[in-house]
């Protein structure tokens, strides 16, 4: 791809790079409706498992159950996790989407700090879902009647056992876009500003560069 | 031979098998050890073959068999015979909570008549163009002449019908090709509305009965104002059945005591097994009943006891009855598949008499009577309308079929099944209305019932045989013994017996066996659900909305239970209160049962997920009452408990 694009003019390269911006933002706001995180517990008397898909704004599967189950350690509700989070999930998502869409149709000299708000978006995520389990294995309430289980950390990514459950636990296919669409926006950047940097005339550099992107010929070079 | 030659194959197999897969699995050697160890023979392996069902996997057919004075109806899973659920019906039942302290269920049950058992004789699956759908299960009750509707939904019991009219049945509950009409039809006769009269009157004041019930199956309940019944002569009415196919619209009922014996034995009168029995013939009679229902439609019927009775003399009148003679006291009468024959079952005669329907029809176009009887009822010419009679052993009973042409008749005194050649498709001339093969069965059979075994497509495969007597098949119980399910492979040329189930309940009677993947039952009840209207309860009670509630000297508490709480866990009340709790089972998950039971006050509910019921009692007695959840719910289900104080 990377060789293609050499080749190609700056119009077109413009094409391209920014119809991977417009795709960013459209997998981004797909991403909403696929879970970002799995967990599948089996246990002898859940033949069929129990299973949490979670997204952004909510989670699904066999919540109620698993409630039932929690309380018996005296963990909270699943569902009034990280109920802040879940509001505005949708709003931030969109206004990510927007940006890539304003990066890729508009020349403003901002663009160029792009990278940082999906980047940002993924590590907040990561941080907050850990945080999230972090407070939900270790806030135990002590009147429980089960206290053999100890405060733990839920197991995020991969195997995990507690109590007769063994538990599988991984990112899901909305993360996995979510990455894809950070990836798609900050290669296009990325790309953008190679070229902006190495760009020689400036009539040329207009089609593809930001304006902070400029670099205007010197008067003797021309 | 054969079983050995089987035995062998089977052995490679499970060699081949254990050779490939796990080493450590058994042998053909190792088989033949275990068999010589426990006394089986070849015949035995290959019965257990045929019905071991290992965990998990489930039976590809479900049988409902009546539970006879037990009041209730079995489901059985074929070929493994495993008794699944016992769905009660007119007697209490306090695991599924039926009529022990649930306040609809009990009233339900009693049927306005303090009745706390029934005989359940006959289930019908309902019906779709003549073939089992699963939907809804129909029974009667022989000892008072009711009838009830089960909801295949959730497998309970959803209402249940006193006939007005008369006190004991025995011809139901059976139904039309698509269900629209569910019969009843009255067996030891007495006057209109149960009302006395001396016997000296049974010829004149004591009347026949048959009731069609109309069905709505979109209520999924029968509709008593559309209902409508035909009076019969008295003459004990017994076993009934409806035409199919090229006979739908007829409808066909034994009688036993056409002599109009009336006991008296203390006179020096013969016994009734004698007076009922003096007459060579009996009468079949053959109900037009389309006819009968456009007749009730058309017309202003009067109404007797609320519901709509159309008299003898009129019945005789619309040409709705015609008697045909059949040998004396017959039991069943069953409808061939292809709707053609109608087979009568001796009982005291070794023969099965074939009628053949289409000449039924023509016969009675024709009028070809060979007489009436003392009522004014045209009696159709014997001749003119019986096509054979199938000697098939002593004492048949009934009969059912497959799907290859053949019949199956239970052979009550032979203990045996018949299994005979039905004119038709498979068997022409010669070959049909023969004998071809009886199995002996342990002891005294009594209603056989095969797979599909009276719809117009039977499944073939597998008949059970329903056994009275069990004598010396299983471990010693006292005095009172099991009846016997017995299954029997009748896939092969030669009908054999390869399982007994031992029913610890009471006299079954008739049952039917369906495909399990037409039913389609229900997990949980959606939250909140009331199980008569399968709607969302007005006392449903959801989690933070429990509370107590007093007016007067109602104390009505709205009641919610889960894993593994019961909230409010204290009722506190005054002597002489009513009190109404009503309880929720908040929880979705399969199987997560719970249930309420009140220490000393003969109280208990079960409470499927989803479920809403009542408990109504008055606290007469000052006291302190534990109440807790009777199924082992969870690991903390015993701490699944409160009190009821009364103050």
């Amino acid at each position: 791809m990377k060789k293609d694009l050499e080749t190609l003019g700056l119009w077109q390269k413009r094409i391209v790079l920014n119809s991977m911006m417009f795709m960013g933002a459209a997998i981004l706001i797909a991403s909403f409706f696929f879970p970002y995180w799995e967990m599948h517990m089996t246990a002898p008397q859940y033949p069929k498992g129990l299973h949490i898909y979670t997204y952004l704004d909510h989670v699904e599967g066999d919540i109620a159950e698993i409630n039932i189950i929690n309380h018996y350690i005296g963990m909270g509700k699943i569902d009034s996790a990280a109920k802040f989070e879940r509001r505005i999930a949708w709003y931030v998502v969109l206004l990510l989407a927007l940006g890539g869409i304003i990066v890729a149709s508009f020349r403003f000299k901002i663009n160029r700090f792009f990278y940082i708000p999906p980047v940002l978006f993924l590590i907040g995520f990561l941080g907050d879902f850990t945080y999230w389990m972090y407070k939900f294995g270790h806030e135990l309430n002590p009147t429980s009647p089960i206290t053999f289980i100890k405060p733990f950390m839920p197991t995020i990514l991969g195997k995990g056992t507690i109590g007769q459950f063994t538990t599988i636990a991984y990112f899901s296919t909305g993360f996995w876009m979510a990455v894809l669409s950070t990836f798609l926006f900050v290669f296009a950047l990325t790309k953008k500003r190679m070229n902006c940097r190495n760009c020689e005339k400036y009539h040329e550099c207009k089609v593809l560069c930001n304006r902070g992107d400029l670099v205007l010929p010197k008067e003797g070079k021309k | 031979m054969k079983n050995l030659f089987l035995t062998i194959i089977i052995g490679v197999i499970l060699a081949a098998c254990s050779k490939s897969s796990d080493s450590s699995g058994p042998s053909g050697n190792r088989l033949d050890e275990i068999a010589k160890k426990r006394g089986l023979t070849p015949a035995d392996m290959e019965a257990a073959l045929k019905t071991f069902t290992p965990s998990g996997k489930h039976d590809p057919l479900t049988m409902f068999a009546s539970g006879g004075h037990a009041g209730n109806v079995l489901v059985i899973g074929i070929p493994s015979m495993r008794i699944l659920k016992r769905i009660p019906v007119f007697s209490p039942d306090s695991w599924t909570g039926y009529a022990s302290g649930s306040k609809d269920t009990t009233s339900l049950m009693k049927s306005g008549r303090e009745l706390t058992w029934g005989d359940v004789h006959h289930p019908a699956l309902s019906e779709t163009d003549g073939q089992y759908d699963g939907q809804f299960l129909f029974v009667n009750d022989k000892a008072n002449a009711r009838v009830a509707v089960i909801d295949l939904k959730d497998f309970v019991t959803k209402q249940i019908l006193n006939n007005p009219l008369f006190v004991n049945n025995h011809g139901g509950t059976f139904v039309t090709p698509n269900t629209e009409w569910v019969v009843e039809t009255s067996q030891y006769n007495v006057p209109l509305g149960n009302e006395y009269s001396a016997l000296e009157n049974f010829k004149n004041k004591y009347k026949g009965v048959v009731t069609f019930w109309k069905f709505d199956r979109e209520k999924g309940r029968i509709d008593q104002a559309k209902s409508f019944s035909l009076e019969l002569p008295p003459y004990w009415q017994d076993i009934a059945d409806f035409g199919k196919l090229g006979s739908d619209g007829l409808f066909f009922v034994n009688s036993i005591n056409t002599e109009q014996s009336t006991g008296g034995n203390l006179e020096g009168k013969p016994d009734y097994e004698v007076g009922v029995s003096r007459n060579d013939m009996d009468y079949l009679h053959v109900v037009d009943w389309k006819k009968a229902a456009e007749y009730v439609a058309k017309n202003k019927v009067p109404e007797k006891l609320g519901m709509k009775l159309v008299t003898l003399e009129n019945v005789i009148k619309q040409g709705l009855l015609h008697f045909i003679h059949e040998p004396k006291s017959p039991h069943g009468v069953d409808i061939s598949p292809d709707g053609r024959f109608a087979i009568v079952s001796g009982k005291l005669d070794p023969h099965v008499t074939v009628y053949n329907l289409d000449k039924v029809r023509e016969a009675i176009k024709n009028k070809t009577f060979s007489g009436k009887d003392p009522y004014g009822v045209p009696i159709l010419k014997f001749d003119s309308v019986v096509d054979a009679q199938v000697e098939v052993g002593l004492g048949p009973l009934h009969t059912q079929f497959d799907a290859q042409g053949n019949a199956y008749t239970s052979l009550f005194l032979d203990s045996a099944i018949a299994k005979w050649s039905l004119q038709g498709e498979f068997y022409q001339d010669k070959k049909a209305w023969k004998l071809m093969d009886k199995v002996q069965v342990h002891y005294n059979i009594g209603h056989l019932s095969c797979v599909q075994g009276d719809t117009v497509a039977p499944g073939g495969g597998h008949c059970v045989a329903m056994n009275k007597w069990s004598i010396d098949r299983f471990n010693k119980v006292g005095p009172l013994l099991p009846q016997n399910f017995q299954l029997v492979d009748i896939s092969g040329e030669k009908m054999k017996v390869i399982y007994d189930l031992p029913i610890p309940g009471s006299e079954p009677h008739y049952a039917q066996i369906i495909p399990t993947s037409i039913l389609k039952p229900i997990e949980v009840y959606e939250a909140g659900t009331d199980p008569f209207t399968m709607e969302e309860s007005p006392f449903a009670t959801f989690a933070g909305e429990e509370k107590i509630v007093r007016k007067g000297n109602t104390v009505e508490v709205f009641m919610t239970v889960m894993r593994s709480h019961i909230v409010p866990d204290k009722i506190e009340v005054n002597k002489g209160d009513l009190v109404r709790i009503h309880v929720t089972n908040i929880e979705q998950s399969f199987d997560a049962t719970h249930g309420f039971a009140i220490s000393g006050l003969n109280i208990n509910l079960s409470l499927e997920p989803g479920k809403v019921d009542t408990v109504e009692f008055k606290a007469t007695k000052s006291g302190t009452y534990p109440f807790y959840c009777t199924e082992f719910c969870s690991a903390l289900h015993l701490e699944m408990a409160g009190y009821l104080l009364v103050k």
